[in-house]
């Protein structure tokens, strides 16, 4: 399978109090496409840094980010903006979602810098929120919905370009059990009936059964392949992971 | 007993009358400070102009109406600067106010920013966007200020001299054009008050954007 993220080196340090301080220490990770990974770590350990770099949401300080062969220290912050559009779908852990906008134009929100017109558009949109199982909820605005549905909204919103992967950073983080399982529901069913790749930062091991693979950080170091830090607490068993949308209760 | 009414022109703020009655009235029977009177035609102006200047018994000089007129105008031009003036505190005002709007509208919306951003919007597309809005509700302002200034036009109001006792009309008008320009101006207002939170929304950093929420 083709490699789609690959990481190389990649080191982030952030000044705190004038001190710098490693967030990231020579990272080297290879995701292939098809593939759903949890990047697993306690707070602080630097996943959501990590998570940032690969979307070109920040710069490394040193090192190199590949995105589809593609160096994205070549490109400027009007490319990367483009680049993100087109390439990458991203699931905030507080949804962010417009609160002025309904469901709907919150999802359309990414095609408006596409060449699709306002029809093609909103299919795409109703699509996209049928999809995660909100084929009712068009009209609704977010403080309409609950946590779980913004969550769903904010997931049709990253798959609605047809992104090359998927980068989510807690999306349950804020969510109650049942609507976690909802939402960790629709993205394994993204993953293993339309092949997306999704990356998944989280801390909550739960959240990373619904995963193919797992990897861990610590203090800003990627741990090898199978290796857990020792003193991460046991994990529960895995969860189902071959629904389809069609499981995700209202 | 009854009312002087000039038509609402220039004509009340003055009294018109009996020349004799109103001299006796104001015990000035053996002078007048004015007098108005009418040429035939165009062409024998100049010769009647030439016979009152040229008459020594008289003493006056003479002048046309409209440059009369012209000159009762004129002295309201300390008046139309002091406008003037006003309007263009309160504009430097207004602007600054503008700013302070966007200013926090740009703060409480940094998460909206950093969403926007990471969903692809370039810098460019987000300056585009805050500059709008102020532009947009500038014009709103324009529009509101232009429907309360409504009610001015045709109103007809004065100033009066404690030197000369006189009193100086004036008509308020609010024309299309003046409609106009007060929306063009809260345009370019809102421009110029919007501009740099504009320009500081679309230079937020991702991430910063997103954390200060």
């Amino acid at each position: 399978m083709d490699i789609v993220i690959e990481t190389r080196k990649l080191s982030k340090d952030y000044m705190r109090d004038e001190n710098p301080v490693a967030a990231l220490k020579n990272v080297d990770l290879q995701v292939a496409g098809g593939e759903f990974l949890a990047l697993m770590g306690p707070s602080g350990s630097g996943k959501s840094t990590l998570l940032h770099l690969i979307a070109a949401m920040d710069r490394p300080t040193s090192g190199e980010v590949l995105v589809l062969e593609q160096d994205l220290r070549s490109l400027n912050n009007r490319q990367l903006a483009r680049w993100r559009n087109a390439h990458i779908g991203f699931v905030f852990q507080a949804f962010n979602l417009i609160p002025v906008l309904t469901a709907l134009e919150n999802v359309m929100l990414p095609l408006k810098l596409t060449g699709l017109d306002a029809k093609e558009q909103l299919e795409h949109a109703r699509t996209g929120l049928q999809l995660v199982g909100l084929g009712d909820r068009l009209n609704h605005f977010p403080r309409q919905l609950s946590g779980g549905q913004e969550q769903r909204v904010a997931i049709a919103r990253a798959i609605v370009t047809d992104p090359d992967f998927i980068l989510a950073d807690e999306p349950t983080g804020n969510l109650d059990a049942a609507s976690a399982n909802d939402v960790l529901t629709i993205l394994a069913a993204l993953n293993n009936e339309q092949g997306k790749t999704i990356l998944l930062v989280t801390h909550d091991p739960h959240a990373a059964h619904y995963a193919k693979t797992t990897r861990y950080l610590e203090k800003g170091v990627l741990l090898p392949e199978g290796q857990a830090p020792q003193d991460w607490m046991a994990a529960p068993p895995p969860m189902p992971t071959s629904s389809a949308t069609s499981a995700v209760t209202e | 007993m009854g009312v002087m009414d000039g038509g609402q022109s220039a004509l009340n703020s003055e009294i018109w009358g009996d020349f004799n009655q109103i001299s006796a009235e104001y015990n000035q029977q053996d002078s007048s400070s004015s007098v108005l009177l009418r040429a035939t035609d165009p062409v024998s102006l100049d010769a009647l102009k030439h016979s009152i200047e040229d008459d020594p018994r008289l003493n006056a000089s003479t002048i046309t109406e409209s440059d009369y007129y012209h000159g009762q105008t004129a002295s309201g031009a300390p008046l139309e600067f002091l406008g003037i003036l006003v309007s263009v505190i309160m504009a430097i005002g207004s602007a600054f106010a503008t700013t302070n709007i966007m200013y926090a509208a740009v703060a409480r919306r940094a998460k909206e920013i950093g969403t926007l951003k990471t969903l692809g919007f370039s810098d460019g597309s987000i300056l585009l966007s805050f500059l709008s809005e102020s532009v947009l509700l500038a014009a709103l302002a324009g529009v509101l200020g232009c429907l309360i200034a409504l009610p001015l036009n045709w109103v007809t109001t004065g100033v009066g001299s404690m030197v000369s006792f006189s009193e100086i009309a004036f008509r308020f008008h609010v024309s299309i054009a003046a409609l106009f320009s007060g929306i063009i101006f809260a345009v370019v207002l809102g421009a110029v008050g919007g501009a740099l939170p504009a320009r500081a929304a679309a230079k937020k950093e991702i991430l910063s954007a997103l954390r200060e929420a």
